[in-house]
């Protein structure tokens, strides 16, 4: 999986004119697109995101603990699904 | 986006500033220049400090202090009747002038609750202020002197702040910490899972060779590639049910689902007795032992264990023990909890240190927590091991008879999770495993030959018959565990293909996040370059040093360098440039991106800035302000509140008062027991609040306003005649600002009486040197700065402020010109 980034034609770019949630979005609908699932993944989560120095850790390990119970909640529907 | 000009503040009951009931008001002009001259210890710091607290909630002084110090305790007024402090803000819009938004600020002292809200209707002043809370809105010298000492990273994080991309750098730094590898992985579960994965992965083969065994065993065919068990199963219950003695238990009936232990007692009550049932049990365990074998991935795991703690034990060199990350702990807390003083002083020897004790700390636990993830791993891989299965289970083999004592796995585990693995410890291990391999293997051998003696002793028939009915025993055994293998590998490497593709996502997205904070934030460097390069070269007024911000094209750090220093390059700032100059290249620095910031405020407040400088750099730096930044200067422009303590600034402020473009003000008062006041507020507030503590015999209130009134009718003849002042008289010892004045008016009348050039009547030149100056000195001012003015009684000190009030009527004249008599003030001491 690749994201076009730094050495690509068209590298993604924040825009000087839009606030920040705005380019935030931008920004989350720009991975969203080379990646679906794991995009969409990130934008769920995307609002735990904030944090001061202090709290990075905490975010850290409570962000991941959701993206593992996501991971495999996803798996078991998958083969709920298959089945 | 509407841009705000600060344009009023009222205090009362906040730090110096008590003024109960008459709260001191300042009214600051957008399109102007503002400048608030006072002396020391007259109250201009408190009014940084109540426009700090009221815009970002806190004093960065008092949050730092230590928690028992009680902080809280000196954010109202010790001295204000009520215990409640009030901060009143006017905001205007830019765009629209007449519209003004008032935000209150409360602090009650008793209960600590701060409260906002706005008298003019905002619908959500507390987010106004957090809207105006920006790097640039409050300077003092200390935000100057942080830009220049701090590390490059952390510069590099101030600087996002300065230039209005804060959220950006927190974003970038969030992204980075959640896709940094060691972490994630750990997070993730990924060794566990990939340590499971490889042992079901590393097992299958074992048994597979084992399903093979067994199936060529019974029927005598091999069964080459084929992986279809089932197909298989069907061939080994076809061959038995052909077989009539055992035929009911296989016929129509799944391998799986064959009840050997039925068909085992069938065949012992056919032919029965011990050698049957010896020879039944000796398979069994035969086959229990086969499991126990040692499989050559033993020596795999061996290398990567031993690799592994080599590792860990290198990461731990390079801490400092257990006590130590106690240590480390305990003053990271402190520093956390704000009680750390000096972060350049070990709090335990008191020893200056170059970096911050933060970073020094954050780095040791750094080391502490690799050495903690690098422990969690090495237990995740040995736990998943064939050789901690293998140990264990031969450990706990009833066939192989061990003692507890004699059982090391537990022990071996336990020192793994703790970390305090060594390399001989794995040796031993292993050396451990290998010897119980050997036993294993003896074992097995004796019993094969015990099988081989009985089957000897047995009818052939039914010896072969026994043999392939435990070899489709076997089989079914071996595929049922295939089974499991396999239902643990494609759990365990479905979960891990799904967290890695996370993993690859996450770190590419905070990637891609990374190079566009940096192209963003570069621009913007460059954008500000010319700026406060120029801006450097007016304050310091040289083209021989020229200053150069510098990013790397990765990474956040900001780098503050010399592009020239008198005909050198690249030569770094902090190390070559004295105090002033820093100061100066950091205001350029500031000034430059709060020009081109965008945000909601725009005005900057700058307390002090300018200590370090001599008075032409002051000069310089006003000059530019007043004609280059100041909101006059475009649609960029920036409102400026400069408060000064200095002197010297005091009298450029005072030439630019009455200008176009430039609002100066002074404040006067004694906090924080008196009152503060602005000029603008006048003095006969202070003489009606002093006649009234006079009246009602209270000495000691009414001193220091009588002071304050005393000073401001002094600086006013001074003022109105343009009265020469030695050059340090406002900076000399506040106590004696009163004499000083004095001494200065009546140096200047000597003077132009001796050249013949007085304006005042004999009466108001004897008025003043023989009748109040001696009443107010004899009766006051001498009592007053030798610290006894407390003996005075009420009396006296009304008369003191009569004294006062005429003063004025020396250097005044009647003018009669419109028909109608009006006091006014000479034009100075030699003319009208």
């Amino acid at each position: 999986m690749t994201l076009p980034s730094e050495g690509s034609p068209t590298p993604f770019e924040f825009d000087e004119d839009r606030g920040f949630s705005e380019n935030i979005t931008t920004f989350l609908e720009h991975v969203r697109s080379a990646s679906p699932e794991m995009g969409e993944l990130l934008g769920e989560l995307a609002s735990q995101i904030v944090a001061g120095d202090e709290d990075r850790t905490r975010m850290r390990t409570s962000f991941n603990a959701e993206i593992v119970r996501r991971l495999d909640q996803s798996l078991l529907s998958e083969e709920g699904g298959a089945e | 986006m509407t841009r705000y000009f600060l344009t009023r503040l009222k205090v009362e009951g906040f730090r110096g500033i008590n003024n109960h009931g008459t709260p001191l008001e300042m009214k600051f002009k957008s399109d102007h220049v503002n400048s608030v001259f006072a002396t020391n210890a007259s109250g201009k710091s408190s009014l940084f400090e109540a426009l700090t607290y009221a815009i970002k909630g806190e004093i960065p002084k008092l949050a730092e202090l230590q928690a028992s110090d009680n902080a809280d305790r000196y954010y109202v007024n010790r001295f204000h009747g009520a215990g409640r402090a009030s901060i009143e803000v006017d905001f205007t819009s830019d765009d629209t002038p007449s519209s003004v938004d008032t935000v209150l600020v409360e602090l009650d002292g008793t209960t600590g609750i701060r409260s906002v809200t706005s008298p003019s209707g905002h619908a959500d002043p507390a987010q106004l202020l957090v809207a105006l809370d920006q790097a640039f809105t409050l300077l003092d010298y200390a935000s100057f002197q942080r830009f220049i000492d701090d590390t490059p990273l952390r510069r590099g994080r101030s600087f996002a702040s300065l230039l209005g991309l804060a959220e950006y750098s927190e974003y970038r730094q969030a992204l980075r910490v959640l896709s940094d590898t060691r972490s994630v992985r750990n997070d993730l579960g990924m060794p566990a899972l990939e340590a499971t994965a490889s042992a079901a992965s590393r097992a299958m083969p074992t048994v597979v060779a084992r399903l093979h065994a067994a199936f060529t065993e019974l029927t005598g065919e091999q069964i080459g590639d084929s992986h279809d068990l089932t197909a298989l199963g069907t061939g080994i219950s076809s061959v038995l049910t052909a077989i009539p003695l055992v035929s009911s238990f296989f016929e129509g009936v799944s391998i799986k689902d064959v009840d050997f232990a039925s068909v085992a007692t069938s065949l012992e009550s056919a032919e029965g007795g011990d050698e049957r049932a010896r020879l039944l049990e000796i398979n069994r365990v035969v086959e229990d032992l086969e499991k126990l074998v040692l499989v050559s991935a033993v020596n795999e795991e061996r290398l990567v264990l031993v690799n592994g703690v080599r590792e860990l034990t290198e990461q731990l060199a390079t801490t400092q023990g257990e006590h130590y990350q106690h240590l480390f702990a305990a003053v990271q807390k402190i520093i956390d909890g704000g009680e750390l003083e000096n972060p350049h002083i070990c709090p335990v020897c008191g020893s200056l240190i170059e970096r911050t004790i933060g970073d020094l700390v954050e780095e040791q636990l750094d080391q502490y927590a690799t050495v903690a993830e690098m422990t969690r791993e090495l237990d995740d891989i040995w736990s998943a091991s064939s050789s901690a299965s293998l140990l264990a289970q031969i450990e706990q083999s009833p066939h192989i008879g061990l003692e507890s004592s004699e059982r090391i796995a537990h022990a071996f585990q336990e020192t793994v999770r703790m970390g305090t693995v060594v390399v001989t410890d794995v040796d031993s291990c292993f050396d451990r495993l290998q010897l119980l391999g050997a036993l294993v293997a003896g074992r097995m051998a004796s019993l094969v030959s015990e099988r081989e003696q009985i089957e000897a002793s047995l009818p052939p028939s039914l010896v072969a018959l026994s043999r392939r009915v435990d070899a489709a025993r076997r089989f079914r055994d071996a595929w049922e565990e295939y089974d499991q293998h396999e239902v643990e590998y494609e759990v365990a490497d479905g979960k891990r293909k799904a967290r890695q593709a996370w993993i690859d996502f996450i770190s590419q997205a905070s990637k891609t996040f990374a190079d566009a904070e940096t192209r963003m934030t570069s621009a913007k460097v460059a954008e500000i370059g010319s700026d406060y390069k120029s801006m450097f070269a007016s304050i310091m007024n040289t083209q021989a040093i020229v200053p150069e911000l510098r990013r790397p094209s990765s990474g956040e750090e900001l780098r503050v360098e010399l592009e020239v220093f008198h005909g050198l390059h690249d030569v770094s700032a902090r190390a070559v440039l004295s105090e002033s100059y820093r100061n100066a290249l950091a205001i350029s620095v500031f000034l430059s991106a709060a020009k081109r910031h965008k945000s909601s405020p725009r005005f900057v407040v700058l307390d002090d800035v300018t200590s370090s400088f001599d008075a032409g750099h002051q000069y310089f730096l006003m000059e530019h302000i007043r004609s280059s930044l100041q909101a006059r200067s475009g649609a960029d422009g920036l409102q400026f509140i400069i408060l000064s303590h200095d002197g010297q600034l005091e009298k450029y402020f005072d030439k630019l008062g009455n200008t176009s473009g430039w609002h100066h003000q002074r404040l006067n008062g004694s906090p924080p027991v008196g009152a503060v006041v602005t000029h603008a507020q006048g003095a006969s507030r202070l003489e009606d609040t002093a006649r009234d503590f006079l009246n009602a015999g209270q000495a000691q209130q009414a001193e220091p306003l009588i002071r304050q009134h005393l000073e401001f009718k002094l600086t006013e003849i001074i003022r109105k005649l343009d009265i020469p002042v030695p050059i340090d008289y406002a900076m000399k010892d506040q106590s004696r600002m009163v004499s000083n004045s004095i001494a200065a008016i009546q140096a200047a009348i000597d003077l132009h009486k001796a050249a013949g050039m007085l304006v005042l009547a004999q009466s108001q030149e004897a008025d003043f040197g023989a009748h109040h100056v001696t009443g107010i000195i004899s009766n006051w001012v001498s009592h007053y700065e030798t610290g006894t003015a407390g003996s005075l009684s009420a009396a006296v000190l009304l008369r003191v402020l009569d004294d006062t009030n005429r003063l004025s009527e020396c250097f005044q004249y009647d003018d009669t010109r419109n028909g109608v008599t009006a006091k006014k003030w000479y034009r100075s001491l030699r003319s009208r």
